[in-house]
Protein backbone atom coordinates (compact mmCIF):
# COMPACT_ATOMS: atom_id res chain seq x y z
CA UNK A 1 0.00 0.00 0.00
CA UNK A 2 1.28 3.39 -0.94
CA UNK A 3 2.34 5.54 2.01
CA UNK A 4 -0.16 8.34 2.44
CA UNK A 5 0.60 11.72 3.95
CA UNK A 6 -1.04 12.68 7.23
CA UNK A 7 -2.53 15.86 5.76
CA UNK A 8 -4.36 13.78 3.16
CA UNK A 9 -5.58 11.07 5.55
CA UNK A 10 -6.23 13.07 8.75
CA UNK A 11 -9.20 15.12 7.48
CA UNK A 12 -10.82 11.98 5.99
CA UNK A 13 -10.30 9.91 9.16
CA UNK A 14 -11.39 12.81 11.40
CA UNK A 15 -14.53 13.55 9.37
CA UNK A 16 -15.50 9.85 9.24
CA UNK A 17 -14.87 9.43 12.97
CA UNK A 18 -16.83 12.52 14.10
CA UNK A 19 -19.74 12.01 11.68
CA UNK A 20 -20.01 8.34 12.65
CA UNK A 21 -19.93 9.30 16.32
CA UNK A 22 -23.06 11.42 15.83
CA UNK A 23 -24.87 8.75 13.81
CA UNK A 24 -23.94 5.83 16.07
CA UNK A 25 -25.06 7.74 19.19
CA UNK A 26 -28.47 8.30 17.54
CA UNK A 27 -28.82 4.63 16.54
CA UNK A 28 -27.60 3.50 19.98
CA UNK A 29 -30.39 5.49 21.68
CA UNK A 30 -33.10 3.60 19.75
CA UNK A 31 -31.47 0.18 20.16
CA UNK A 32 -31.11 0.85 23.90
CA UNK A 33 -34.81 1.79 24.12
CA UNK A 34 -35.76 -1.44 22.32
CA UNK A 35 -33.47 -3.51 24.55
CA UNK A 36 -34.71 -1.87 27.74
CA UNK A 37 -38.42 -2.19 26.95
CA UNK A 38 -38.55 -5.47 25.05
CA UNK A 39 -35.33 -7.29 25.86
CA UNK A 40 -32.08 -7.64 23.99
CA UNK A 41 -33.11 -10.41 21.58
CA UNK A 42 -35.20 -8.20 19.20
CA UNK A 43 -32.70 -5.35 19.68
CA UNK A 44 -29.77 -7.53 18.60
CA UNK A 45 -31.75 -9.23 15.81
CA UNK A 46 -32.85 -5.87 14.37
CA UNK A 47 -29.34 -4.45 14.67
CA UNK A 48 -27.77 -7.58 13.15
CA UNK A 49 -30.17 -7.59 10.19
CA UNK A 50 -29.42 -3.90 9.55
CA UNK A 51 -25.65 -4.53 9.67
CA UNK A 52 -26.03 -7.39 7.18
CA UNK A 53 -28.03 -5.11 4.85
CA UNK A 54 -25.40 -2.34 5.17
CA UNK A 55 -22.60 -4.83 4.49
CA UNK A 56 -24.47 -6.08 1.40
CA UNK A 57 -24.84 -2.51 0.13
CA UNK A 58 -21.10 -1.88 0.62
CA UNK A 59 -20.15 -5.19 -1.04
CA UNK A 60 -22.46 -4.50 -4.01
CA UNK A 61 -21.62 -0.81 -4.47
CA UNK A 62 -17.92 -0.93 -3.54
CA UNK A 63 -16.61 -2.61 -6.72
CA UNK A 64 -18.81 -0.34 -8.87
CA UNK A 65 -16.89 2.71 -7.62
CA UNK A 66 -13.72 1.44 -9.36
CA UNK A 67 -15.53 1.47 -12.71
CA UNK A 68 -16.51 5.14 -12.53
CA UNK A 69 -13.93 7.52 -14.08
CA UNK A 70 -12.06 9.36 -11.29
CA UNK A 71 -13.08 12.92 -12.28
CA UNK A 72 -16.75 11.92 -12.57
CA UNK A 73 -16.57 10.12 -9.21
CA UNK A 74 -14.96 13.18 -7.57
CA UNK A 75 -17.58 15.48 -9.09
CA UNK A 76 -20.59 13.36 -8.01
CA UNK A 77 -19.21 12.75 -4.51
CA UNK A 78 -18.25 16.43 -4.19
CA UNK A 79 -21.74 17.56 -5.16
CA UNK A 80 -23.38 15.12 -2.72
CA UNK A 81 -20.96 16.23 0.01
CA UNK A 82 -21.84 19.88 -0.61
CA UNK A 83 -25.55 19.08 -0.29
CA UNK A 84 -24.97 16.91 2.79
CA UNK A 85 -22.32 19.04 4.53
CA UNK A 86 -23.90 22.46 4.01
CA UNK A 87 -27.24 21.00 5.22
CA UNK A 88 -25.58 19.84 8.46
CA UNK A 89 -23.70 23.12 8.87
CA UNK A 90 -26.85 25.20 8.30
CA UNK A 91 -28.77 23.19 10.89
CA UNK A 92 -25.91 23.33 13.40
CA UNK A 93 -25.65 27.13 13.02
CA UNK A 94 -29.42 27.55 13.47
CA UNK A 95 -29.34 25.26 16.54
CA UNK A 96 -26.33 27.00 18.08
CA UNK A 97 -28.03 30.38 17.52
CA UNK A 98 -31.19 29.13 19.24
CA UNK A 99 -33.50 29.13 16.21
CA UNK A 100 -33.99 25.34 16.16
CA UNK A 101 -34.28 23.13 19.24
CA UNK A 102 -31.21 21.03 20.07
CA UNK A 103 -31.41 17.29 19.43
CA UNK A 104 -31.91 15.59 22.80
CA UNK A 105 -30.97 11.92 23.16
CA UNK A 106 -32.87 11.56 26.44
CA UNK A 107 -36.11 12.84 24.90
CA UNK A 108 -35.57 10.55 21.86
CA UNK A 109 -35.08 7.63 24.26
CA UNK A 110 -38.23 8.59 26.20
CA UNK A 111 -40.23 8.93 22.95
CA UNK A 112 -39.16 5.52 21.63
CA UNK A 113 -39.67 3.89 25.04
CA UNK A 114 -43.18 5.37 25.33
CA UNK A 115 -44.04 4.14 21.83
CA UNK A 116 -42.90 0.58 22.57
CA UNK A 117 -44.65 0.56 25.96
CA UNK A 118 -47.84 1.79 24.27
CA UNK A 119 -47.61 -1.09 21.79
CA UNK A 120 -46.99 -3.50 24.70
CA UNK A 121 -50.12 -2.27 26.53
CA UNK A 122 -52.19 -3.07 23.44
CA UNK A 123 -50.89 -6.65 23.87
CA UNK A 124 -50.04 -6.89 20.20
CA UNK A 125 -48.87 -10.42 19.37
CA UNK A 126 -46.08 -9.17 17.09
CA UNK A 127 -44.40 -6.94 19.66
CA UNK A 128 -40.96 -8.54 19.27
CA UNK A 129 -41.24 -8.04 15.53
CA UNK A 130 -42.18 -4.35 15.96
CA UNK A 131 -39.35 -3.79 18.46
CA UNK A 132 -36.84 -5.53 16.19
CA UNK A 133 -38.05 -3.45 13.25
CA UNK A 134 -37.51 -0.23 15.25
CA UNK A 135 -33.88 -1.25 15.92
CA UNK A 136 -33.45 -2.34 12.28
CA UNK A 137 -34.79 0.97 10.96
CA UNK A 138 -32.63 3.09 13.26
CA UNK A 139 -29.40 1.21 12.51
CA UNK A 140 -30.12 1.08 8.76
CA UNK A 141 -30.93 4.78 8.46
CA UNK A 142 -28.03 6.02 10.57
CA UNK A 143 -25.74 3.36 9.07
CA UNK A 144 -26.52 4.53 5.53
CA UNK A 145 -25.29 7.98 6.49
CA UNK A 146 -22.09 6.46 7.90
CA UNK A 147 -21.57 4.43 4.69
CA UNK A 148 -22.12 7.53 2.56
CA UNK A 149 -19.71 9.63 4.61
CA UNK A 150 -16.99 6.96 4.57
CA UNK A 151 -17.31 6.54 0.78
CA UNK A 152 -17.55 10.30 0.23
CA UNK A 153 -14.46 11.30 2.20
CA UNK A 154 -12.46 8.20 1.26
CA UNK A 155 -13.23 7.17 -2.31
CA UNK A 156 -11.90 10.23 -4.14
CA UNK A 157 -8.28 9.57 -3.16
CA UNK A 158 -8.00 5.92 -2.15
CA UNK A 159 -8.64 6.62 1.54
CA UNK A 160 -11.52 4.19 2.00
CA UNK A 161 -9.66 2.03 4.53
CA UNK A 162 -8.48 4.91 6.79
CA UNK A 163 -11.98 6.47 6.63
CA UNK A 164 -13.56 3.09 7.47
CA UNK A 165 -11.19 2.76 10.43
CA UNK A 166 -12.29 6.21 11.62
CA UNK A 167 -15.95 5.11 11.45
CA UNK A 168 -15.16 1.81 13.15
CA UNK A 169 -13.34 3.66 15.94
CA UNK A 170 -16.48 5.75 16.53
CA UNK A 171 -18.66 2.60 16.68
CA UNK A 172 -16.33 0.93 19.18
CA UNK A 173 -16.13 4.09 21.33
CA UNK A 174 -19.93 4.55 21.47
CA UNK A 175 -20.57 0.86 22.19
CA UNK A 176 -17.88 0.77 24.91
CA UNK A 177 -19.19 3.91 26.63
CA UNK A 178 -22.79 2.75 26.09
CA UNK A 179 -22.11 -0.61 27.71
CA UNK A 180 -20.51 1.14 30.68
CA UNK A 181 -23.17 3.79 31.35
CA UNK A 182 -26.15 1.81 30.00
CA UNK A 183 -28.25 4.89 29.26
CA UNK A 184 -28.65 7.37 26.36
CA UNK A 185 -25.42 9.25 25.69
CA UNK A 186 -27.03 12.63 26.27
CA UNK A 187 -23.79 14.31 27.36
CA UNK A 188 -22.27 13.98 23.87
CA UNK A 189 -22.04 17.55 22.52
CA UNK A 190 -24.01 16.56 19.45
CA UNK A 191 -24.48 20.01 17.93
CA UNK A 192 -20.79 20.87 18.34
CA UNK A 193 -19.93 17.60 16.58
CA UNK A 194 -22.46 18.30 13.83
CA UNK A 195 -20.99 21.79 13.44
CA UNK A 196 -17.47 20.34 13.08
CA UNK A 197 -18.62 17.61 10.69
CA UNK A 198 -20.65 20.10 8.62
CA UNK A 199 -17.53 22.27 8.30
CA UNK A 200 -15.32 19.31 7.27
CA UNK A 201 -17.79 17.79 4.81
CA UNK A 202 -18.49 21.17 3.19
CA UNK A 203 -14.72 21.67 2.81
CA UNK A 204 -14.41 18.20 1.23
CA UNK A 205 -17.41 19.00 -1.00
CA UNK A 206 -15.80 22.15 -2.43
CA UNK A 207 -12.48 20.31 -2.85
CA UNK A 208 -13.83 17.22 -4.66
CA UNK A 209 -16.30 19.14 -6.83
CA UNK A 210 -13.45 21.43 -7.88
CA UNK A 211 -11.14 18.48 -8.59
CA UNK A 212 -13.92 16.85 -10.60
CA UNK A 213 -14.19 20.02 -12.69
CA UNK A 214 -10.43 20.06 -13.28
CA UNK A 215 -9.40 22.69 -10.71
CA UNK A 216 -5.78 22.23 -9.56
CA UNK A 217 -6.08 23.67 -6.06
CA UNK A 218 -3.06 25.71 -4.95
CA UNK A 219 -1.46 23.97 -1.96
CA UNK A 220 -2.93 20.58 -2.90
CA UNK A 221 -4.68 18.75 -0.07
CA UNK A 222 -3.64 21.44 2.42
CA UNK A 223 -6.25 23.78 0.96
CA UNK A 224 -8.86 21.60 2.71
CA UNK A 225 -7.76 23.17 5.99
CA UNK A 226 -8.21 26.64 4.46
CA UNK A 227 -11.74 25.80 3.28
CA UNK A 228 -12.58 24.32 6.68
CA UNK A 229 -11.23 27.40 8.48
CA UNK A 230 -13.36 29.68 6.28
CA UNK A 231 -16.57 27.64 6.83
CA UNK A 232 -15.83 27.50 10.57
CA UNK A 233 -15.24 31.26 10.78
CA UNK A 234 -18.41 32.08 8.81
CA UNK A 235 -20.40 29.64 10.95
CA UNK A 236 -19.19 31.23 14.20
CA UNK A 237 -19.81 34.75 12.92
CA UNK A 238 -23.36 33.80 11.91
CA UNK A 239 -24.04 32.21 15.30
CA UNK A 240 -22.80 35.34 17.12
CA UNK A 241 -24.73 37.74 14.90
CA UNK A 242 -27.99 35.78 14.83
CA UNK A 243 -28.06 34.37 18.37
CA UNK A 244 -31.52 34.64 19.92
CA UNK A 245 -31.71 36.03 23.47
CA UNK A 246 -32.12 33.13 25.95
CA UNK A 247 -35.53 34.35 27.15
CA UNK A 248 -36.91 34.65 23.63
CA UNK A 249 -35.53 31.20 22.71
CA UNK A 250 -37.18 29.66 25.78
CA UNK A 251 -40.56 31.13 24.83
CA UNK B 1 -44.07 -0.49 3.16
CA UNK B 2 -43.89 2.22 5.82
CA UNK B 3 -40.29 1.22 6.54
CA UNK B 4 -39.44 1.39 2.83
CA UNK B 5 -41.07 4.83 2.52
CA UNK B 6 -39.20 6.00 5.63
CA UNK B 7 -35.94 4.72 4.10
CA UNK B 8 -36.56 6.60 0.84
CA UNK B 9 -37.56 9.77 2.72
CA UNK B 10 -34.47 9.48 4.90
CA UNK B 11 -32.21 8.93 1.90
CA UNK B 12 -33.58 12.04 0.21
CA UNK B 13 -33.49 13.93 3.50
CA UNK B 14 -29.77 13.19 3.80
CA UNK B 15 -29.13 15.68 1.03
CA UNK B 16 -32.16 17.95 0.91
CA UNK B 17 -33.54 19.62 4.01
CA UNK B 18 -34.17 23.19 2.99
CA UNK B 19 -35.04 23.06 -0.72
CA UNK B 20 -33.76 26.55 -1.48
CA UNK B 21 -30.26 25.75 -0.17
CA UNK B 22 -30.12 22.58 -2.28
CA UNK B 23 -31.23 24.53 -5.38
CA UNK B 24 -28.66 27.27 -4.68
CA UNK B 25 -25.87 24.64 -4.42
CA UNK B 26 -26.97 22.97 -7.66
CA UNK B 27 -27.02 26.35 -9.45
CA UNK B 28 -23.53 27.24 -8.14
CA UNK B 29 -22.11 23.88 -9.25
CA UNK B 30 -23.84 24.21 -12.65
CA UNK B 31 -22.33 27.70 -13.15
CA UNK B 32 -18.88 26.42 -12.10
CA UNK B 33 -19.23 23.47 -14.51
CA UNK B 34 -20.29 25.80 -17.32
CA UNK B 35 -17.27 28.07 -16.70
CA UNK B 36 -14.93 25.07 -16.64
CA UNK B 37 -16.29 23.90 -20.01
CA UNK B 38 -16.15 27.28 -21.77
CA UNK B 39 -13.11 28.99 -20.26
CA UNK B 40 -9.58 27.86 -19.49
CA UNK B 41 -9.40 29.57 -16.11
CA UNK B 42 -9.61 26.83 -13.49
CA UNK B 43 -8.97 29.31 -10.67
CA UNK B 44 -12.20 31.17 -11.54
CA UNK B 45 -14.07 27.86 -11.21
CA UNK B 46 -12.59 27.40 -7.74
CA UNK B 47 -13.50 30.93 -6.66
CA UNK B 48 -17.07 30.59 -7.98
CA UNK B 49 -17.49 27.23 -6.25
CA UNK B 50 -16.05 28.19 -2.87
CA UNK B 51 -17.36 31.77 -2.77
CA UNK B 52 -20.76 30.70 -4.06
CA UNK B 53 -21.18 28.07 -1.35
CA UNK B 54 -20.22 30.55 1.40
CA UNK B 55 -22.67 33.14 0.05
CA UNK B 56 -25.45 30.55 -0.32
CA UNK B 57 -24.95 29.40 3.28
CA UNK B 58 -24.94 32.95 4.67
CA UNK B 59 -28.00 33.98 2.64
CA UNK B 60 -29.95 30.87 3.65
CA UNK B 61 -29.19 31.11 7.37
CA UNK B 62 -29.92 34.86 7.53
CA UNK B 63 -33.19 34.43 5.59
CA UNK B 64 -34.29 31.52 7.78
CA UNK B 65 -33.69 33.45 11.01
CA UNK B 66 -35.47 36.53 9.63
CA UNK B 67 -38.49 34.47 8.57
CA UNK B 68 -38.54 32.77 11.98
CA UNK B 69 -38.39 36.19 13.66
CA UNK B 70 -41.39 37.43 11.68
CA UNK B 71 -43.60 34.42 12.41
Amino acid sequence: MELMSWHAAAPAVGAAFLASLVEVVEAFTIVLAVGTVRGWRPAFLGTGAALVLLAAIVILLGPMLDRVPLHLLQFIIGLLLLLFGLRWLRKAILRAAGHIALHDEESEFAKETAYLQGVARQRQPHLDWIAGLAAFKAVTLEGLEVVFIVIAVGAGRGLLIPASLGALGACILVLAVGLLVHKPLACVPENTLKFAVGVMLSAFGVFWTGEGLGVAWGGGDLILFGFAAAFLAIGHILVRLLRRPVLQAAQ
Amino acid sequence: MNTLNALIDELLGMFVDDGSLAIAILVIVAVAAWISMHFESASVVGVVLFGGCLVALIENVVRTTRNAGRS
